[in-house]
């Protein structure tokens, strides 16, 4: 009864629905996007380049489908007869897939844009400043994670369009592993656990924020201004963070009974 | 290739109710089994642990000795077809097939094609618009097309209508009889659906009951027709299960077999000996106090 591996199926199909989802919402981005600039000929305002609004708008997205994974993936996956480890693994390297290939679609319509708007010599487009966003002095942790979470790290993509990428794919990445994280903890546990979870999802963000900063060399939040933390150390620092949240999430569907 | 099934003392609690104690059986040929038993008695339970959509608590269920439970192996030889829900389901049937395909080894598609004729399903409408009868027919579709070595129907018919209902039964019939399999149907419309069966187990109250050939079952008891005071004579000192009157005309059903000798005074008392029907006999063993 030996049978090949199952999971690249998985993987494979994972990837295409949920890329399938995302040009739903890079669409609408789009579209959204045209209109602005619309409306930025006409007022003479100036708005962001594509890229940009999409680094904004993907956090979300990917904690969305990242929580729907469990609830929507891994039963459809066990009743056709496929292990909850090839799911895993499966999902997992979808995720990782969207996340790289979310960016590079958001960074060529950005090029396009760009073209388009310098040709017809338009100035319309700010300058990229999301990364330039300091945290603002707040007091006490919870402030910092908010602020962890509305100031995403970011790297301009016409600075170093290659590292701009990997920042994304990276942030988008880990938002997609903490809402499968959560959706993972209130299919196993229900509704308290699933709470502990998000909580839990906040400090892995907040963490991911501190080391990213680190590497990019961005102000860091107040609480860990003096971390002296050498750029090698807080990488290996976030590849041990996903690490981690994998390993949760893993302990979590291991043995998870299907609801039917 | 025959697969076998076994189950040793098997054993199922979760929040503090014991849904399945100490089921010991075995599968081991390619036929229909009837699994039986009242709401609760431990049915989808069950079923679940063998398409390791659970695990057991204590005790062990293998599939030709191995572990169902995220093995790769045995899960792909398995499908658990039960009334799913498909209110978030925005794919149409033929979406819903292409993807069972890429997962069942042993899927057929031309059949599966001549399943949704039968049953008269639209191939592009959303299944989440689907009438409960009708979603019941996709997934009866998908159990008979995916052909696999142990296929499972838990309650598969909810909302069906009756002619839906009886293509079902013929299907499965005929597919059994091209392509058999260790196929377990669940229900609680036992007198409708007992000519199906090849054996029969029935669960109570998270136990075995029994397990036995449907011939050899229904033989376990008999139905005495005849005038009522002859009748009341017959039986007096038998097990009943049943009793009907219609006028003077009574019908009894008892459990336990006739002797040859019981036979012949039957006989000659002018009554008629028939068969039981399985239905009287599954209420029988699963009466409350039994």
């Amino acid at each position: 009864m030996k049978q090949k591996a199952i999971y690249p199926k998985v993987a494979t199909d994972l990837y295409w629905v949920q890329l399938f989802w995302a040009l739903g919402f890079l669409g609408v981005l789009l579209v959204i996007q045209i209109i602005k600039t619309i409306l930025s000929i006409t007022k003479g305002i100036e708005m962001n380049q594509y890229f940009d609004a999409v680094f904004i708008a993907a956090n979300i997205f990917m904690l969305v489908i990242g929580i729907i994974s469990s609830y929507g993936f891994l039963p459809y996956y066990v009743g056709n007869g496929v292990t909850r480890k090839d799911y895993f693994k499966g999902t997992a390297i979808a995720s990782v897939g969207l996340s790289i290939t979310i960016p590079i679609i958001a960074s060529l319509v950005s090029v396009i844009q760009i073209f388009l708007v310098n040709v017809v010599n338009l100035s319309i487009l700010k300058d990229s400043s999301l990364g330039k966003n300091a945290p603002v002095n707040e007091d006490g942790l919870i402030g910092e994670m908010i602020q962890s979470i509305i100031l995403t790290p970011f790297v301009d993509l016409q600075s170093n369009w290659l590292l701009a990428i990997f920042v994304f794919a990276l942030n988008i990445f880990i938002y997609y592993l903490v809402g499968w994280l959560i959706g993972s903890g209130f299919y196993r546990f229900g509704v308290l656990f699933g709470l502990i979870c998000i909580i839990i999802a906040f400090i892995i963000i907040y963490a991911q924020d501190i080391l990213l900063r680190i590497v990019l060399d961005l102000p860091v939040h107040d609480m860990f201004a003096s971390l002296q933390l050498p750029i090698y150390a807080s990488g290996i620092g976030i590849f041990v963070l996903i690490v981690i949240t994998l390993w949760m999430i893993r302990q979590l569907t291991k043995r998870v009974a299907i609801k039917m | 290739m025959t697969l076998t099934v076994e189950a040793t003392d098997l054993s199922l609690t979760y929040g503090g109710h014991h849904a399945l104690q100490k089921l010991s059986f075995r599968l081991s040929d390619k036929k229909i089994y009837g699994f039986l038993g009242r709401n609760g008695a431990g049915k989808t339970s069950l079923l679940s642990i063998l398409a390791s959509f659970r695990e057991q608590t204590s005790g062990s269920l293998t599939i030709n000795e191995e572990a169902p439970f995220e093995n790769p192996n045995v899960m792909q030889q398995v499908a658990f077809i039960y009334s799913k829900d498909y209110k978030d389901e925005s794919d149409n049937v033929k979406e819903i097939l292409e993807g069972v395909e890429r997962y069942r080894p042993y899927f057929d598609k031309e059949y599966a094609q001549h399943l949704i004729q039968k049953f008269n399903l639209p191939l592009t409408k959303k299944v989440k618009e689907f009438s409960k009868g009708m979603q019941s027919a996709l997934n009866v579709t998908i159990g008979l097309a995916s052909r696999a070595p142990i296929t499972i129907f838990d309650e598969a018919y909810l909302g069906m209508d009756a002619p839906t209902r009886e293509i079902f039964y013929q299907e499965l019939l005929e597919d059994q009889a091209n392509h058999p399999r260790i196929m377990i149907i669940s229900t609680h419309l036992v007198s409708e659906m007992d000519y199906l069966f090849d054996e029969v187990l029935i669960l109570h109250k998270g136990s075995l009951v029994l397990q036995e050939e449907y011939e050899s079952l229904i033989s376990k008891g008999v139905s005495i027709t005849g005038a009522a005071s002859e009748v009341d004579e017959f039986v007096h000192s038998m097990k009943l299960l049943n009793v009907q009157q219609l006028g003077n005309t009574k019908s009894v059903m008892i459990y336990g077999e006739l002797t040859e000798r019981e036979r012949k005074n039957a006989q000659q008392s002018g009554l008629e000996v028939g068969p039981i029907s399985l239905q009287d006999l599954f209420i029988h063993l699963t009466e409350e106090g039994n």
